[in-house]
């Protein structure tokens, strides 16, 4: 597939991911926000594997950021402008205390996990590809590898609450 | 791989550990599946988290810890939870409840063998008395002077005794008891609570400063720590004190009275009734027409007309016996004329009754219920009064009156002989 192939393809699939989450003007909006990005200054990546997983970073990024430009205009609840922290290159201190909240959430997670759930997000951690792990596990079949992530991955969701946000 | 099935590579997505052809595969399927592209979408907030080499290395080191660190972080993490300390709350309180329960369990027990031990007149086993700090004591030396002090012969003691101002209750021990209670009555001292002090502190500070207090009698072995008899008739002991006096004898063991209480039913305890009480005087008849209080020694000697002037402290009913010699005593108040057993006295209220001049000692009786009938011989019986029992003369300027009372609040009647030619009461 060319770039432009693949390009056409994501807006789609963005546009329909953001509707169901935002308005659909918004979601529009949201579709070009991303497209332009991945065009003007991703404009060197053009390998599938490259651009696919990017386009669901930035997407990430600018569903985040709409996410807090509606609570600053006080779309949710109103705020005052005084009341507001400014802005700095770093990353703020709710996304740093959102993350680490997010890392404790995950590892209380992980203690609840049966052993070969834990083994295998041991191995995955250690970047050890499904291969691997079905050596290490002494599988013939890597889909059994596949069932078990499955599994497991299901089970931690559960645990942090439905969501990996 | 079905596309269907290439949901399952979605975990190798977030570690970013796919190989390229499954990374290929689910890529491609991704821009044709949006169910699929959904899923990476959301997986993408789990592959930023673990982007972070510092969050991989974290929750790395948190699963390599052994599965007893785990376990044991795992129910702390319970614990930490809202109905984790819900739990461990009530289980606290559970404990704590049955060791409370145990300890008054322990010390009813304890008392209950106590109170066995001094009814068969044998001091309590050290194991099982409780630590106090034994009270001052006379040397045996002294104890025994004074115990042939408390038995003079008649006549010289109770001048003595009247005329010797006491200032402390400890010289109350000139009567001492008899010698099988005398152990439990040293026991009780032994075991005396802060509480009855401040009681007796309370009874001597409601005094006037300037009275001159004399213990003319006392008996039992509530004599020996008892309040004032006449703090008690006129209700200066609280009568949640005498209440709790009372508890303390029954169970011959005063030092752990609260506690015992603790592990006491409501209902068992009595209700606070004000402890019975009397005070009697005699009153002569002047050369000049005046009519003057004066003791029982000073009544026995006059030779004019002595009247007797009694008054209790609360409702209640009175009957006065006379005895002359040896013969059985006789009913003197109520009269006979009145075929009554009991003549009902209001409290504060004085009766007043002549003493007969051939009288050798009068037999008081009072009682919260009317009296039945009693033989004479019983009557003698009755004048010995009951243990705990106590006497105090008072001899103020103005004042020559004798205090009777019982502090335990759940006696119903109160009895003294009155001797005439002696001088002395009990």
């Amino acid at each position: 597939m060319d770039r432009d192939s693949i390009l056409a393809s994501l807006r789609e699939r963005i546009l329909a991911f953001a509707t169901l989450r935002t308005s659909k003007e918004q979601a529009e909006d949201m579709t070009q926000e991303v497209l332009f990005l991945l065009h003007e200054k991703y404009a060197h990546v053009t390998d599938l594997t490259d651009l696919v997983p990017l386009a669901f970073q930035v997407l990430r990024y600018k569903m985040l950021d709409a996410h807090r430009k509606a609570l600053r205009r006080g779309e949710y609840n109103q705020e005052s402008v005084d009341d507001l922290s400014l802005a700095t290159p770093d990353a703020s201190p709710e996304t740093q205390l959102d993350q680490r909240q997010r890392v404790e959430r995950l590892m209380a997670a992980l203690a609840q996990l049966g052993v070969r759930c834990r083994e295998l997000f041991r191995w995955k951690l250690e970047g050890k590809s499904f291969p691997q792990i079905q050596t290490l596990m002494g599988q013939t079949s890597i889909n059994t590898i596949y069932t078990w992530d499955l599994r497991c991955r299901k089970q931690l969701m559960a645990l942090m609450g439905g969501s990996w946000e | 791989m079905a596309e269907h099935e290439l949901e399952k590579l979605l975990g190798g997505f977030s570690a970013d550990t796919l190989t390229a052809e499954e990374r290929e595969q689910l890529y491609a399927a991704a821009l044709h599946d949006q169910q699929l592209f959904n899923a990476l979408a959301d997986e993408q907030a789990l592959k930023d988290l673990l982007a972070d080499p510092a969050v991989r290395r974290k929750l790395l080191h948190a699963l390599a810890q052994p599965p007893g660190a785990r376990g044991w972080r795992s129910w702390l993490d319970r614990f930490a939870s809202r109905p984790g300390l819900a739990w461990v709350g009530g289980a606290v309180v559970g404990v704590f409840a049955v060791i409370l329960g145990l300890n008054v369990y322990q010390q009813s027990l304890r008392q209950a063998s106590e109170s066995a031990a001094l009814e068969e007149g044998r001091p309590p086993d050290e194991s099982t008395a409780p630590q106090s700090t034994p009270p001052m004591q006379a040397p045996p030396e002294d104890r025994e002077a004074k115990r042939s002090k408390a038995a003079p012969p008649v006549g010289s003691a109770p001048k003595d005794a009247l005329t010797k101002p006491l200032n402390t209750r400890e010289r109350t021990d000139v009567s001492p008891p008899p010698e099988g209670s005398r152990s439990g009555v040293e026991q009780g001292e032994k075991r005396e609570p802060p509480r009855q002090k401040e009681a007796q502190k309370l009874a001597k500070s409601t005094e006037e400063p300037e009275l001159d207090v004399h213990i003319h009698a006392q008996s039992g072995e509530g004599a020996a720590t008892g309040p004032s008899a006449r703090a008690l008739f006129y209700g200066q002991i609280p009568a949640s004190e005498v209440d709790v006096r009372a508890q303390e004898k029954e169970a011959k063991s005063a030092q752990k009275t609260d506690r015992f209480a603790l592990g006491r039913t409501a209902p068992e305890r009595p209700s606070v009734v004000k402890p019975l009480a009397l005070r009697y005087s005699f009153v002569i008849r002047e050369s000049n027409g005046q009519e003057r209080e004066v003791d029982a020694s000073t009544a026995a000697t006059d030779a004019g007309t002595v009247t007797l002037k009694l008054e209790s402290n609360q409702d209640a009913y009175v009957q006065i016996w006379r005895r002359a010699g040896d013969s059985l005593p006789e009913l003197l108040l109520p009269a006979k004329e009145t075929g009554h057993m009991s003549l009902k006295t209001a409290a504060g209220q004085p009766q007043q009754m002549t003493v007969p001049g051939a009288s050798d000692r009068l037999i008081v009786r009072l009682s919260r219920v009317p009296f039945g009938p009693i033989t004479r011989q019983e009557a003698v019986m009755t004048g010995r009064g009951s243990s705990g029992q106590v006497a105090e003369l008072s001899s103020i300027t103005a004042e020559q009156a004798t205090y009777v009372a019982n502090p335990d609040p759940s006696a119903t009647e109160l009895a003294l002989e009155i001797p005439l030619n002696t001088r002395t009461t009990r």
